[in-house]
């Protein structure tokens, strides 16, 4: 994932924390926060919105971290993008919605980038509508619909 | 029994579809062998030594008359005429052809069954406790939150990829025949000192290489928040269960590694910050899940008492003490049908008994059947002026053997005959122990003694916690195995002490016997069990007489 680029200025989990430790957080200047699905998570507890978008990324679709960090930064109440970065299977979408993520940059075998909206991918042959029923879709609001 | 909303129903309607596209995209090669495989898996779809094996879901052990003659349909279209039930109460068909396989869900679903989790790094089926809701000593029927567990933990969209398999059992006895301590989470439905009745929850338990004990996390949860607090243990080893080496990814080694205080306070930092007005706090449905519970009372059928012929009576006393059971409703028995016999492999069942057991399930037990942890079949409720007819068409359909709970009532993973991982074949070593204690007398005096066999130490068949417990191991392609003595399933669970160096093939029955039959020798009286006269002489004992 050290490849991926944003129009956008990024900043990764690290750097974040590093503002965080220096009391500079209200500096910050990137619109993009990078959240590798390993990284320390006390950056929740930051002021999330105040980046546009928030991006997590996975390379392996078995990595199941990203739908409970997703799903941890929606119910800290960011209310910006939240878009999944990986090789990641369609069959993953509707849980993927579920847990707060919008869209998926899906990068396959020959690197090429796709960037897919869930709630359109729901419509895709093959992949059903909401299979759960204890969980609405979160919103980019952090609450339920 | 739990019988579906048209929720439940649209809900395995839409699995089966979305599996028949992800079949076909695997078979036009649109999806790789790695994509397909934990999309396969979480439907039960393991790829074996001889075939493609389908692990079929019974929630908490309970099916119905009409389910299992679905069964047998499948055992019979699909597969080679039978069916073998699991240590988690599920049911596996061995020879299938993947292709098939969507057909196959598609027959499940119109009986209300599925294949959903069963296999994969999930949340797999729930199993419960074979007598729930009959045994007299219960606190509460666990079933009604087996099943809103279930609903909470199927597809659940944060804990479909978790590091490993994550198995949840219930009890709501003190008496744990669920072998919940050898669970990820183990729930007991206990009552406090204020009378009130709620969970005890154990985390950490599983046997495979790294057998371990669950530990207490909650002593008393009330039962308002039990989705709530499993989903912060979820989400806590979703997050920090290793997934870097899959035989360290279990639960377990998370707890071992941070220490039970500090799992327990994460789990709580979690559980704290969760909204407590979310749809986790499902109590309210719980008297609509206990509404779609069939009524379980079969009437009886007034045919008046059957008179026993003396040359028959002894027979038929010792099938009502070994494989009946008093219940909390005063006239009706529990029945349990032996699938252990030497003639067929631990928890086989051909789909002509499929049938002759949902016929006498919907005749004298209100058309329920349960799956046991032990790989037996229950009627959970037989009134009891039907046993005699009960017992004489077990009888006829050769399902009568008064064995349950002796040495003969082996539990048993398929070994190498079907299984692509074992290194010993266990099914033939059952059967020659049983051979060794066949006769009827002698199996009755032996009293309870728990075998279970392991043909690798994935230990699926439990032996770390057999009072004797055998594990296959390969020595430069030789199979050999390892005895343990003294481990125990129940609510003391501890794990067997290796008995000494692994005996050979043709050494393993005979050393099992030898044991056994020392036992015989040294028990003070026909009360003491086995395993409290192994605590009274030691295992040194024993093992001069298998080594000498």
């Amino acid at each position: 994932m050290d490849n991926l680029e944003f129009s956008e200025t990024t900043i990764t989990v690290d750097e974040w924390h590093e503002l965080a430790r220096n009391d500079a957080i209200n500096e910050l200047t990137a619109s993009v926060l990078v959240v590798a699905t390993d990284s320390a998570l006390e950056f929740l507890a930051g002021p999330l919105n105040r980046v546009k978008r928030i991006v997590v990324t996975s390379g392996d679709f078995n990595d199941g971290r990203f739908f409970s960090i997703g799903r941890l930064i929606r119910l800290n109440g960011y209310g910006g993008h939240l878009t999944v970065v990986g090789n990641i299977l369609p069959d993953q979408y509707t849980a993927l919605r579920f847990c707060g993520f919008e869209d998926v940059l899906s990068l396959d075998d020959v690197s090429a980038t796709r960037v897919v909206a869930l709630d359109k991918a729901l419509v895709l042959p093959g992949v059903v509508e909401p299979v759960t029923q204890q969980l609405e879709p979160l919103t980019a609001t952090g609450t339920s619909q | 029994m739990y019988n579906y909303s048209t929720y439940d129903q649209q809900l395995v309607d839409q699995r089966v579809f979305q599996f028949r596209d992800q079949t076909r995209r695997f078979l036009a090669g649109e999806l790789s062998d790695e994509q397909f495989r934990p999309l396969r898996l979480m439907n039960g779809l393991y790829i074996q030594r001889h075939a493609p094996m389908l692990r079929v879901a019974i929630p908490y052990g309970e099916l119905s008359s009409r389910q299992l003659r679905g069964l047998a349909s499948i055992a019979e279209t699909y597969d080679r005429g039978f069916g073998h039930f699991t240590t988690r109460q599920n049911i596996q068909f061995n020879w299938l052809q993947l292709e098939q396989v969507p057909d196959i869900l598609e027959e499940l679903a119109a009986v209300q069954m599925h294949a959903i989790q069963t296999s994969g790094s999930c949340i797999r089926n729930i199993t419960c406790d074979h007598l729930a809701g009959i045994d007299a000593t219960e606190v509460e029927d666990p079933r009604p939150w087996c099943e809103l567990v279930r609903q909470w933990a199927t597809m659940h969209p944060e804990f479909l990829y978790l590091p490993r398999k994550f198995k949840i059992a219930f009890t709501g006895s003190s008496t744990d025949r669920a072998a919940t301590m050898a669970h990820d989470i183990g729930l007991r439905l206990i009552r406090n000192n204020a009378g009130e009745t709620g969970f005890e929850v154990l985390v950490g338990g599983g046997l495979g290489r790294t057998p371990v004990a669950a530990k207490i996390i909650n002593a008393f949860l009330p039962k308002s928040d039990l989705l709530a607090y499993l989903e912060a243990i979820l989400r806590v080893y979703n997050l920090n269960g290793r997934r870097d080496n899959k035989y360290k990814a279990r639960i377990k080694i998370l707890v071992k590694a941070v220490g039970l205080d500090v799992f327990r306070s994460q789990v709580e930092l979690v559980f704290n910050n969760l909204d407590s007005t979310s749809l986790l706090n499902r109590t309210a449905d719980i008297s609509t899940i206990k509404d779609r519970f069939r009524s379980v009372f079969p009437l009886p059928l007034n045919l008046g008492v059957e008179k026993l012929e003396a040359a028959v009576h002894q027979t038929y006393s010792r099938w009502l003490d070994k494989n009946t059971l008093a219940t909390k409703f005063g006239n009706y028995r529990s029945v349990y049908i032996s699938l252990k016999h030497p003639d067929r492999p631990p928890g086989d069942l051909t789909a002509g008994e499929m049938r002759f057991i949902a016929q006498l399930a919907a005749r004298y037990s209100g058309g329920l059947i349960r799956t046991t942890h032990t790989q037996n079949l229950l009627l959970p409720l037989v009134h009891e002026s039907d046993l005699v007819r009960v017992w004489r068409a077990l009888t006829a359909a050769k399902l009568s053997i008064a064995n349950i709970g002796t040495v003969q009532d082996i539990i048993c993973c398929p070994g190498l005959d079907f299984c692509s991982l074992a290194n010993t074949t266990s099914i033939p070593i059952a059967h020659e122990i049983q051979n060794r204690f066949s006769d009827a007398d002698e199996l009755h005096a032996l009293g309870d003694i728990q075998i279970k066999i392991s043909g690798c130490m994935n230990a699926c068949g439990h032996h770390h916690i057999g009072h004797i417990g055998i594990l296959g191991v390969d020595k430069r392609g030789e199979e050999w195995f390892q005895i343990t003595l003294g481990g125990r399933a129940d609510q003391r669970l501890k794990i067997g002490e290796r008995l000494g160096p692994a005996v050979d093939r043709k050494s393993i029955a005979g050393a099992v016997e030898s044991l056994i039959r020392h036992y015989l020798r040294n028990r003070l009286d026909q009360g003491e069990h086995f395993l409290a006269t192994l605590d009274r002489i030691g295992i040194d004992a024993f093992k001069e007489v298998v080594y000498g």
